[in-house]
């Protein structure tokens, strides 16, 4: 059916229409909001990346203090009966004691039943 | 083309494909090839800017968003001015700007929907099953539509092609 006159339409081949003009590239308004996101997501990537070696670091110090906590947690569960038995029947022991709780935290006084309250009393 | 929207990359493929021919319709509707440009060009950019569905068929899309564009247009453009005046919209391979300017004030005379079948089919490429298909119309109507619409144009062009206004008989 395209077969009317191939000679005439290719003389009117020959006549080529202007090229209109190119279409500007910032007509787009997609295109820049397409590379804000592509750059959040590289951000929030990146940003991930560095945070997790960070925070696991953080999660491996974080026993030492639980230690410390713990520590002084146990410390605080000895008893006036138990620090007076142990004066009584083994005084290096508490003086061993003590030491190793003073290197490690400092004994509460301001509480009832703090070691130097238990200490002080008669 | 198949995706759910028009994306820039579809509407520079169309632009490039289907760019100059979309002028050579637009003129016919405006007195001179710079406001065809200029129809087509604004045409393209709102395309660009707005996010539309993807037509069933793209080339019938542009070719009717030109038209109406062109129509807008030409209510606020003398059209008496003469084509002579202005720049042609065709450029002939062998430098006859006579034989351009003629060729564009034929096709300017030609009814619409011939117009319209002959630009699509020699300077958009597309077959006749594919104008049928953009236009909405039977292949019959669209094969009457471009047979008539070379005659014309072989009529009118006649001075300028000798030798080759001659209908082939192979």
């Amino acid at each position: 059916m395209s077969d009317n006159d191939p000679g005439f339409e290719n003389f009117l081949r020959e006549f080529q229409p202007r090229q209109p003009r190119a279409l500007p590239d910032g007509s787009v308004p997609r295109l820049p909001w397409r590379r804000l996101a592509a750059a959040a997501v590289l951000v929030i990537s990146f940003g991930s990346l560095a945070w997790f070696p960070f925070r696991k670091n953080r999660i491996e110090e974080a026993p030492r203090s639980i230690d410390l906590t713990r520590h002084e947690e146990e410390w605080r569960k000895f008893t006036l009966i138990q620090w007076t038995r142990l004066a009584e029947e083994d005084p290096r022991a508490l003086d061993a004691q003590l030491d190793e709780a003073s290197r490690k935290s400092l004994p509460g006084f301001n509480e009832a039943n703090s070691s130097l309250r238990a200490l002080a009393k008669p | 083309m198949s995706g759910s929207k028009l994306i820039a990359e579809d509407v520079r493929v169309l632009y490039e494909r289907h760019g100059p021919a979309l002028v050579t319709y637009a003129c016919s509707f405006l007195p001179d090839a710079a406001a065809a440009e200029d129809t087509v060009h604004a045409v393209f950019v709102r395309l660009l800017r707005s996010e539309i569905e993807t037509p069933r068929s793209p080339a019938s899309y542009v070719y009717r968003a030109v038209r109406n564009e062109a129509l807008n247009a030409r209510r606020s453009v003398s059209r008496e001015t003469s084509l002579a005046e202005h720049e042609a919209v065709f450029i002939h391979e062998g430098g006859n700007r006579e034989a351009a300017l003629t060729l564009q004030k034929a096709l300017s005379e030609l009814p619409e929907e011939q117009r319209e079948a002959v630009v699509m089919r020699i300077w958009s490429g597309m077959t006749l099953e594919e104008i049928a298909d953009a236009t909405a119309v039977s292949l019959n109507t669209i094969a009457s539509r471009y047979r008539y619409a070379l005659e014309k144009l072989r009529e009118r062009m006649r001075p300028f092609s000798p030798g080759r206004g001659e209908k082939n008989k192979q």
